[in-house]
């Protein structure tokens, strides 16, 4: 509070009693303005002693009038002590004399001088300290003049700040004009308070040029908007946020020009509030070199990003500072999952362990080892797949110490290569080492590069002797030229010139010697330029072959010339490769016009084709085949004419396969003279062969000149074993000798004696064995003297005939006479020609009365007429057909009477005839016999028909009655039951039942009686559908009984179909019938033995038979059992045994009594061999309808 | 309506059965009997006795009658062309091949074999109701 806030008026000072304010007024006034007074003194006393300043008053003397109790205590008096006390007491100085009233002013103006200020003086306790203080003066217009309020603060405190402040003030700005950086203080107006020599240097203003300035004339922006106090937030807020953080700005200095600044702002709080120290570094040079290592780093990030391989930098503690995009690529990672990760995740090993700083070394040497080296590696992708790599590491300083870049190079690529590069060089190197022949590889230097074996052992020289010296160590001549890149050719284009073609050159060997060699050159690219690689044979063998090859060649061509045949040389195509001049005049040809031309030319047929080489032998064999011998061929002339040639070729090896030499010769004189010949002699063999005696040529020396085939045959020797032997050889008795020009006759003589008749000899043939022969002689004149021809002819059979036929003649006439029966033989025209005694007896005749006779003297009918040869047969046929049987005819004798005869025919062939032998027997008896039995039969059948008829005739007959008892009681018993009494129901009954059975009996007799003759024809049926319809028929006991009935197939048999069906219906119900407990288990089945007959079996598991009674079950009327046990006729069986044997078969039964029966019968079977199939039935299956 | 049935039997008792089936089988039959060939032809014809006879619907035919045979009386009427209109089945003990091609050859309607046992009898009188006097179609008397 000060004391402005009383109202107080400043008036003259210089009248003293004056009180302020007042003015002498009437009484009322006053006590009004008393009170007032009074009042304000009051509110003034209580404002003064309220004062938080010590409020001393003091007199234009000088002297205390009024204080406080603030007053009391700041000084340490009582009141009382400093009422008029000259205030010099408690303010030694400073204040009264501001007071006085002195010759340059009234106390008035001193005082005026003071008001208002605030005058910093010395208070003076009480106990003598003394304290600074700050007093504010202000007049009061009182009675005793002007008086002096003094409102006096202590500043003690204020001063010790000041103190401290001016301290720190002075430290301060000791630091602030030491400090690098320019530190310029700002207010919050933004008004720089305080800045520092640096401040100055930076902007190029003097310190008073500035203070006072607004900080935006050296900062244009950034700072003050910083500290601004807006509606968002304080100054202070403002100053906190930017506290800490060096901000870049622009700085301006004085002469207009701007620099770049970091501004570290703090804030400083003072007296006039917190004000912003802020240093600021001029960041010029800094800022460049950021610009430049920007750049830089722009620069290097870019080569960094743009670098091929991968880039990766790594500290020293392994991990990823730096990566470009290859080595993300490479590695399939983010820089974000690299940066910081160790380098192991990508390069598990080798990277790391070689940047350790150990014991040995540090890191830096570690790294200075790797420097400049590729080292290779296996790097791994981030889905874990390893690649191949190559880094190349250098060092990076930086400020966090060395820095490992790596250059990583995906070498996968590469290592395939190699892997590549070293498998072909394997490859290579193995193909090389096993070529047949030497391989060389040369630079275009002309040194040798690369060698194998096998050129190691042609030049005798050892691999490392021979590499990288010049090749023309090895071959002199001829190779390096043709490499050499000069002038006209790159090595490549000689090279390229020599490729393909063997090259003769000469190799010279480590001893000196040469060889002759063919090189073979072929291009091999290589790193190091186009190689060559020269494929070197050793031809000495070659060249020696050649050689003499050329001297053969010579001397062939001599010889050839020389030939006085033509001679062609064909090669393996039928080319003409070389011919000599007989072949030329042969042909009519020049040289040159065959050469090369097909053989064909001037053979059209037969050369080429023993040549060809084809799917079944190679030209090889097919001229071995022709080799040697003289081959006949038509030659053809270059007129077109051709002359018959005969060929011999033999084989020529050369270089181009087999070629065929032919040496031809013209034979046409030979030819024709053969043709006339061979005219000749085909005639004359023809006539020869053709014969069909043999014919055998005997020259006067009595030697086969000549033969056919037929002599061949009849002698058993080949022609060839026969010519120019004596002809004794085969007749061995008889003809030379007939030949013999003796002392008597001229072997002509001899011959014309036996010319003409046939004479009978001895033939020997080969194997020694004889034979009767007939020879016809005839002459033939020849120029080797007079021949004989001999006709021979084989007469063995005839002689055998002859033989037999007296044989035969001899033991036909004795068993002919010996016979039992009647012999007459017959010749082709019904004449007897021969008969036994005892047809002699049969006929009544003498043999000379029959001989010469026709036959149906004896025999009318029926003999004759078999005989005769007719349009539709001949008598031979007519006789076959009759031999074998019997044929029963009548026999007539001489005295008339006939009796029947049986005759057996059979064939005679003699002398060209075919006679007829009847063996011819009386059978009169016979006959008899036979009519007897005839009649006999007839009887029986006749008998048996009246039986079947009466058994038929009385079932029927019976059946009529029957019906009528059999109905009447029945209904008798329907209509009439329990309606008589119990008895008369029991008569019923019985005469019921006796009804029934008398027409069950009935019904099978007349079955049994109509099996036999009033059947149906026996016919191929099937035997499974006879069973079908038995089952159908008993499809009621079936179901009934539950029976199982099974059958295996079941053939086509030869039956009557009613009957065969009765028959299985009659067995199989028997089966189902007479069953034992449970399900009776039927089975029909059918076997055939091989004959053609089938046996069937009906098997069952019943309750069988016994032995005793097996035969009897056939028989009619015959029952085993009790009536109340087993109703039936007795009929079954026997019905079933007639219809068996009407069928021509048998019945029989198999049993064991409680196991079961099995019935067998046969039937016969029919043309099929096979059983027809029949299905399986049993009661479910068993069609029904 | 009653159906007009001429049954021709010589056997009394296969008569009188005969009857009591048809009765069993169809009480609307009225069987008139003749017991052989002559009679019938007579009945057929209204001659003498039978002068007021009705045409049968129906003829029911024995094979072996005494006088004229079954076969003879069968041919006759299918050989007259106002009475071969009748349906005329041989009701007959013979089972034989036979007879029955006979029959049909005389061109018998239909051949039946008298069973041997009652109720199979009564069984093919029935079935005669049922097919020939019920279901099949009788052409009308003229």
């Amino acid at each position: 509070m000060d004391l402005g806030s009383l109202s107080t008026t400043p008036i003259e000072i210089d009248q003293p009693g004056t009180r302020p304010g007042t003015a002498i007024a009437d009484p009322l006034a006053n006590t009004i303005a008393e009170k007032h007074v009074v009042q304000m003194e009051a509110r003034y006393l209580g404002l003064l002693e309220a004062s938080p300043d010590g409020m001393v008053v003091v007199n234009p003397s000088g002297e205390i009038v009024l204080l406080n109790a603030r007053a009391e205590k700041q000084f340490g008096y009582r009141r009382d002590e400093l009422l008029g006390q000259k205030v010099k007491s408690i303010i030694p100085e400073g204040f009264a004399e501001r007071l006085i009233a002195d010759g340059t002013r009234t106390a008035a103006e001193a005082l005026a001088q003071q008001i208002g200020t605030g005058i910093e003086l010395y208070g003076r306790r009480k106990n003598g300290t003394e304290f600074p203080i700050d007093i504010m003066l202000s007049p009061l217009d009182s009675a005793e003049g002007i008086l002096v309020t003094a409102a006096i603060r202590d500043i003690s405190r204020r001063k010790d700040a000041e103190m401290h402040l001016a301290l720190t003030a002075a430290k301060y700005r000791g630091l602030l004009e030491a400090a690098p950086d320019a530190m310029v203080v700002v207010d919050q107006a933004g008004e720089v308070v305080l800045l520092n020599a640096q401040a100055e240097n930076q902007f190029g203003y003097h310190r008073d040029e500035l203070i006072g300035q607004r900080v935006t004339n050296i900062i244009p922006e950034g700072f003050a908007e910083r500290l601004i106090a807006d509606g968002t937030r304080t100054a202070a807020e403002a100053l906190a946020q930017q506290i800490g953080t060096g901000i870049e700005l622009v700085g301006s200095r004085k002469d207009g020009s701007e620099f770049p600044i970091e501004i570290m702002l703090s804030p400083l709080e003072s007296a006039e509030g917190i004000l912003v120290t802020a240093a600021i570094r001029d960041i010029t040079v800094r800022k460049d070199a950021e610009r430049h290592l920007a750049q830089m780093e722009g620069r290097y990030r870019g080569l960094l990003e743009a670098a091929p391989d991968g880039m990766v930098v790594v500290n020293q503690h392994g991990e990823i500072v730096l990566l470009n995009a290859q080595a993300e690529k490479h590695f399939g990672y983010r820089r974000d999952e690299l940066l910081g990760q160790d380098v192991k995740n990508i390069i598990p090993e080798g990277f790391a362990e070689r940047l350790i700083a150990d014991g040995t070394r540090t890191a830096a040497e570690a790294l200075a080892q790797q420097i400049g080296t590729g080292i290779e590696l296996v790097g791994s992708r981030k889905d874990k797949s390893e690649f191949p790599i190559e880094i190349m590491l250098s060092p990076l300083e930086s400020a966090e110490g060395i820095l490992v870049t790596a250059a990583i190079r995906d070498i996968t690529v590469r290592k395939d290569e190699e892997r590549h590069l070293a498998q072909m060089e394997g490859r290579y190197r193995g193909l090389l080492e096993a070529a047949p022949d030497g391989m060389v590889v040369v630079n275009q230097a002309g040194e040798i590069f690369l060698l194998n074996a096998q050129a190691e052992k042609q030049f005798g020289y050892s691999r490392d002797e021979l590499i990288g010296q010049k090749v023309t160590n090895i071959i002199p001549e001829g190779f390096a030229e043709r490499l050499i890149a000069d002038g006209t050719r790159t090595a490549a284009e000689a090279l390229a010139q020599q490729i393909g073609t063997g090259i003769e050159l000469v190799g010279s060997r480590k001893d000196g010697s040469e060889f002759p060699i063919e090189i073979m050159l072929s291009p091999l690219e290589s790193a190091e330029g186009i190689l060559v690689t020269a494929a070197i044979r050793d031809i000495t063998v070659r060249k020696d072959a050649e050689r003499h090859l050329a001297q053969m060649e010579g001397r062939y061509r001599g010889l050839l010339e020389a030939a006085p045949d033509g001679m062609v040389v064909v090669n393996q195509r039928g080319e003409i490769v070389l011919l000599n001049a007989h072949a030329e005049k042969q042909f009519r040809y020049w040289r040159d016009e065959l050469i090369g031309q097909k053989v064909k030319s001037i053979i059209p047929e037969g050369f080429a084709e023993r040549l060809i080489a084809d799917g079944t032998r190679t030209a090889a064999e097919a001229l071995a085949q022709q080799i040697g011998t003289g081959i006949e061929l038509t030659g053809r002339r270059k007129d077109g004419s051709e002359f018959p040639i005969e060929i011999m070729l033999s084989p020529l090896q050369s270089n181009e396969g087999v070629l065929v030499t032919a040496a031809i010769r013209d034979i046409s004189v030979r030819k024709e003279a053969e043709n006339h010949l061979g005219q000749m002699e085909s005639r004359y063999r023809g006539l020869l062969e053709a014969a069909p005696d043999g014919m055998v040529v005997v020259d006067q020396n009595g030697k086969i000149v000549l033969l056919n085939a037929q002599s061949e045959k009849q002698f058993g020797y080949r022609r060839d074993e026969l010519i120019g032997q004596k002809v004794t050889n085969i007749i061995p008795e008889g003809f030379a000798e007939r030949l013999i020009a003796d002392e008597t006759r001229t072997a002509a003589e001899a011959l014309a004696q036996q010319i003409g008749s046939g004479i009978e000899l001895n033939g020997r043939r080969k194997d020694g064995s004889e034979f009767p022969i007939e020879i016809m002689l005839s002459p033939l004149e020849s120029t080797e003297g007079i021949l004989v021809t001999a006709a021979i002819r084989d007469i063995t059979l005839r002689k055998k005939a002859e033989k037999h036929l007296v044989q035969m003649e001899g033991r036909y006439r004795g068993l002919l006479e010996a016979a039992p029966d009647g012999m007459v033989v017959v010749n082709q025209h019904g004449e007897i020609v021969l008969l036994n005694a005892q047809s002699e007896n049969q006929f009544g005749y003498r043999r000379d009365e029959l001989i010469g006779q026709k036959v149906t003297n004896i025999i009318p009918d029926g003999f004759a007429e078999r005989l005769i040869a007719d349009g539709t047969r001949t008598a031979a046929e007519a006789l076959a057909q009759q031999i074998g049987s019997g044929i029963e005819l009548t026999g007539l004798r001489k005295d008339g009477s006939e009796f029947p005869i049986e005759i057996m025919l059979s064939p005679l062939e003699s002398a060209g005839e075919v006679l007829v032998t009847a063996a011819i027997r009386n059978i009169t008896v016979r006959k008899e016999a036979e009519a007897n039995l005839v009649q006999k039969i007839e009887e029986l059948n006749r008998s048996n028909e009246e039986l079947e008829q009466f058994a038929y005739v009385a079932s029927h007959d019976l059946q009529e009655p029957l019906r009528m008892v059999a109905s009447y009681t029945q209904l008798l018993s329907r209509r009439y039951k329990g309606k008589l009494d119990s008895d008369a129901d029991e008569f019923i009954a019985f005469a019921v039942d006796g009804a029934n059975r008398m027409q069950r009996l009935i019904q099978d007799l007349l079955t049994y009686s109509r099996v036999g003759k009033r059947g149906l024809e026996l016919l191929d049926i099937s035997s499974g559908q006879a069973l079908q319809r038995a089952l159908l028929n008993l499809s009621g006991a079936i179901k009934q009984s539950g029976a199982l009935i099974t059958s295996g197939p079941l053939p086509e048999v030869k039956a009557d179909q009613v009957q065969l069906t009765q028959l299985l219906q009659n067995l199989v119900g028997n089966a189902i019938k007479y069953h034992s407990s449970g399900i009776p288990h039927i089975h029909v089945s059918a076997v055939r033995n091989g004959l053609p007959l089938w046996t069937f079996s009906v098997q069952d598991d019943g309750l069988g038979i016994e032995p005793q009674f097996f035969e009897r079950i056939f028989g009619m009327f015959q029952r085993l059992h009790k009536r109340d046990e087993f109703e039936g006729t007795g009929m079954g069986l026997a019905i079933c045994k007639k219809i068996v044997e009407r069928h021509g078969g048998s019945i029989s039964v198999e049993s064991k009594p409680g196991v079961g029966s099995t019935f067998h019968f046969t039937l016969a079977a029919t043309e099929a061999t096979s059983p027809t199939p029949f299905e399986e039935t049993n009661d479910d299956t068993s069609p029904v309808g | 309506m009653t159906i007009q049935v001429l049954l021709v039997e010589d056997s009394p008792g296969d008569v009188r059965l005969t009857k009591e089936a048809f009765r069993e089988a169809n009480e609307s039959i009225h069987l008139h009997v003749v017991s052989d060939g002559l009679e019938a032809m007579a009945f057929l014809n209204r001659k003498g006795i039978y002068a007021n006879a009705e045409r049968p619907d129906f003829i029911l035919l024995d094979l072996n009658l005494p006088r004229m045979d079954g076969r003879e009386v069968l041919a006759t009427i299918k050989g007259d062309e106002s009475l071969k209109t009748i349906p005329t089945i041989i009701l007959t003990t013979s089972d034989a091949e036979a007879d029955i091609q006979k029959s049909y050859q005389l061109q018998a309607n239909c051949y039946l074999t008298k069973p041997v046992q009652l109720d199979s009898f009564e069984a093919v009188v029935r079935s005669i109701n049922d097919f020939w006097l019920t279901t099949a179609k009788l052409p009308q008397r003229r």
